[in-house]
């Protein structure tokens, strides 16, 4: 059902609040997500604030062109909840705000998996997680568990990873089949208020992707192919397509750098051996290359964006860095390059618990030592998938994958915050966002 | 307690009607004990379970296993005892992390047997060498709604020979006895009231409550307190008047107590039509003002 509020300008005082109505649309499709329109007298660029109270504390984005025409997207509201919101005007004369509006959003699904809160968590107003069992999911979270936001698949597909896109108005993410027997490959671009879902082919990817500030996605793609006396063995490579899921390059392709071993394993995909099983991807735009997750390898390695070429391999056998001190780490996922070296989520192959490990990387000296150990519970092994993402104070967020719960740790290592999800839900790579929200396209 | 606001921006409250807080304290308190015969199979066994003959539910109601079953979940938690796994199962609060093995079969029903071996496809893979003495699993039945009909204790035992095929599931190896509180304190409602439940945290069943699971709203005449068995809940369930909530938070009081006398009592429940919990998501007294 849709609501619609209007509210006039019941207690105008001079100098912060504007003499103009305002519009809250709930979106049908996500009803935690609200337009906001207004028409300000003077121009200026408009913004929302909001909240679960008249002192609001949250803020969306605001507009980057000065207009008397404003059209605001809210989301972050939890589902099921009263909150409040005004509509702010900057303009040359100074900041005009609305009267408050309280607002209602609608209850969540009831397929969702739902999720256990504890403890406060400090970043991250809103978690994406893509979350998965005999459905998919792609969730947000809000730190007490609650849902922000929400998209559900279909039976039989698998989302892996999540992000808000590079412009803030959707949430992006993959699909892929569960048993990987048939090509489902695709990245999805939902609207915020999920009026509007592109499903963009991305063909026999799995596992990650990531956006490219041009426009358009790099992917993992499987490459099968016959190899040696009958053997049918999955190979990787890293793709880049258009914004419409066209091919525009092949990166690299792991047949043209490496031969498979003689002795691997079957069983992840039906296609055929499972060789490297590369599981993340990201890229870092300033430096112009992507760093790729190779799990059957123990390996990490920097690909050059434009020439395709290894510029350094991490961890396992060759590994062009030597470990100077430290465990190296075992199955891996979700590296990702800071100033000073890289965060791993080091999964161990079939031991008790899984950690979250940093290493020191000295290209110069050709070494990586590690430098910082979280170990995860004992006794709760994560055979797949986990994450981390670091923030500046030291805190971090852990997706701990198939142990179902995620948590925020701080610089000490104490467990601020954690949420565990329904019994059978897997947890995928994450985003952590600050402000969802802002000027609608 | 019983909360009142008044919003003067609202336009969905008539000038004398009241914005009613539903909250924790006004449910209606569901208690559920569970109870297992024991079904022993042969150690470290590839057993098969076939529930062919199962005509009834853990709750004694009517359940053709072999035909109204499409899930089926082998179950073992970290630090739970069968009873604790099963009314976490039952509250619907079971999380991921407090399950130590698993597997399941979901989607493609009705299932009528099943055998540990195909249950190998999560991680760490339930295998027949964890059917071992002392660590029992609860084979767990779910109907296309996905709500527990049945959890039988499985165990795997030294003394049993691995002789034999499938086991058989019979009525009354798990059986779940349910009471409901029905002297919770009533919550006052008068004609044009509106009922708001947003700040609800926890379910009837003593979970945690999620709104997504209210959809409807039924009410039935209540007559006398105490206490009262499933059978006499569902009997009373039965007979009441229902309205979509539309998954909103708040909606206005029920038709039947705006037109009731003052004094007159109602069985309220915030229920599910489409999801179909095992229990309402929560249930409160309802007294006309």
């Amino acid at each position: 059902m849709l609501a619609l509020f209007l509210l006039g300008c019941l207690a105008c005082s001079p100098g912060d609040a504007g003499d103009y109505e305002v519009s809250v649309v709930r979106s049908e499709v996500v009803p935690t997500v609200f337009t906001v329109t207004w028409t300000s007298d003077e121009p200026g660029t408009g913004r929302v604030e909001f909240g679960p109270d008249e002192d609001y504390g949250r803020v969306t984005a605001s507009e980057s062109e000065s207009g008397t025409e404003h059209r605001i997207v809210v989301a972050g509201v939890p589902a099921a909840s009263v909150w409040h919101l005004r509509a702010v005007t900057e303009t040359a004369g100074g900041e005009l705000a609305s009267a408050d509006v309280e607002i209602e959003s609608g209850a969540a699904s009831p397929s969702l998996p739902t999720f256990s809160a504890s403890g406060k968590r400090k970043h991250g107003s809103n978690l994406i997680a893509p979350v998965f069992s005999d459905h998919p999911f792609v969730l947000g979270l809000d730190g007490e568990g609650r849902y922000t936001w929400w998209w559900e698949g279909e039976s039989d597909d698998v989302y892996t990873r999540a992000r808000l896109s590079l412009d803030g108005t959707a949430i992006v993410f993959n699909r892929f089949d569960e048993d990987r027997s048939i090509d489902r490959g695709a990245i999805y671009r939902v609207s915020l208020d999920g009026t509007d879902a592109q499903e963009i082919p991305a063909e026999l990817s799995h596992h990650d992707f990531v956006e490219l500030p041009e426009g358009g996605y790099a992917y993992l793609k499987i490459d099968v192919r016959e190899y040696g006396d009958g053997r049918v063995i999955v190979g990787d490579s890293v793709v880049e397509i258009d914004e419409a899921g066209a091919l525009v390059s092949e990166v690299w392709n792991a047949w043209d750098e490496w031969t498979p071993p003689d002795d691997l394993s079957n069983g992840f995909y039906p296609q055929g051996e499972d060789w490297l099983h590369c599981n993340t991807i990201e890229y870092d735009a300033e430096r112009g290359v992507y760093l790729v997750s190779v799990r059957n390898e123990s390996m990490v390695m920097e690909l050059d964006r434009a020439t395709g070429e290894i510029l350094w391999t991490l961890g396992g056998e060759g590994s062009s860095l030597a470990l100077a001190s430290g465990t190296a780490f075992e199955h891996q996922h979700a590296p990702l390059r800071d100033d000073s070296g890289m965060l791993v989520f080091d999964n161990r192959d079939g031991e008790s618990r899984s950690y979250v490990r940093h290493y020191a990387i000295d290209e110069g000296a050709g070494t990586y030592a590690e430098d910082w150990t979280y170990a995860g519970p004992e006794g709760n092994w994560i055979a797949l998938l986990g994450d981390a993402i670091p923030y500046d104070d030291g805190n971090m967020l852990i997706a701990w994958g198939t142990g179902g719960f995620i948590s925020e740790i701080d610089s000490d290592g104490n467990q601020n915050w954690r949420a565990d999800a329904e019994f059978g839900h897997i947890i995928g790579f994450l985003d952590s966002v600050e402000s969802l929200g802002g000027p609608a396209e | 307690m019983i909360g009142l606001v008044l919003l003067a921006c609202d336009p969905g409250l008539d000038t004398g009607s009241e914005r009613v807080l539903l909250s924790d304290d006004d449910l209606v308190a569901l208690a559920a004990v569970p109870s297992f015969t024991p079904l022993y199979v042969a150690a470290a066994y590839d057993a098969g379970f076939d529930w062919t003959a199962v005509t009834t539910d853990w709750l004694g109601r009517p359940f053709s296993a072999a035909t109204e079953t499409y899930g089926v979940e082998f179950i073992r938690a970290q630090d739970l005892s069968p009873e604790e796994l099963a009314l976490a199962l039952v509250r619907d609060d079971l999380t991921q992390d407090m399950v130590e093995l698993y597997g399941w079969e979901l989607g493609n029903g009705p299932y009528s047997s099943a055998r540990v071996s195909e249950f190998d496809d999560h991680t760490p893979a339930l295998s027949p060498s964890h059917l071992t003495p002392g660590d029992p699993f609860l084979l767990v039945l779910r109907d296309v709604h996905e709500s527990v009909r049945l959890a039988v204790l499985v165990e795997g035992s030294e003394s049993v020979a691995s002789s034999r095929d499938d086991y058989l599931l019979v009525d009354g190896m798990g059986t779940l006895a349910v009471t409901a509180a029905l002297d919770a304190t009533p919550v006052p409602l008068g004609d044009g009231d509106q009922l708001d439940w947003h700040q609800l945290t926890a379910s009837s069943a003593g979970g945690r409550f999620d709104s997504a699971n209210a959809t409807f709203m039924a009410s039935v005449p209540l007559a006398g307190g105490g206490s009262a068995t499933w059978d006499e809940l569902a009997s009373l369930l039965d007979g009441a008047d229902s309205v979509p909530t539309g998954g909103e938070v708040r909606v206005d009081a029920p038709l039947p107590i705006a037109a009731a006398t003052p004094g007159d009592r109602f069985l309220v429940a915030l229920d599910c039509d489409h999801c179909e919990p095992l229990f309402p998501a929560a249930m409160f007294i309802a007294e006309r003002r």
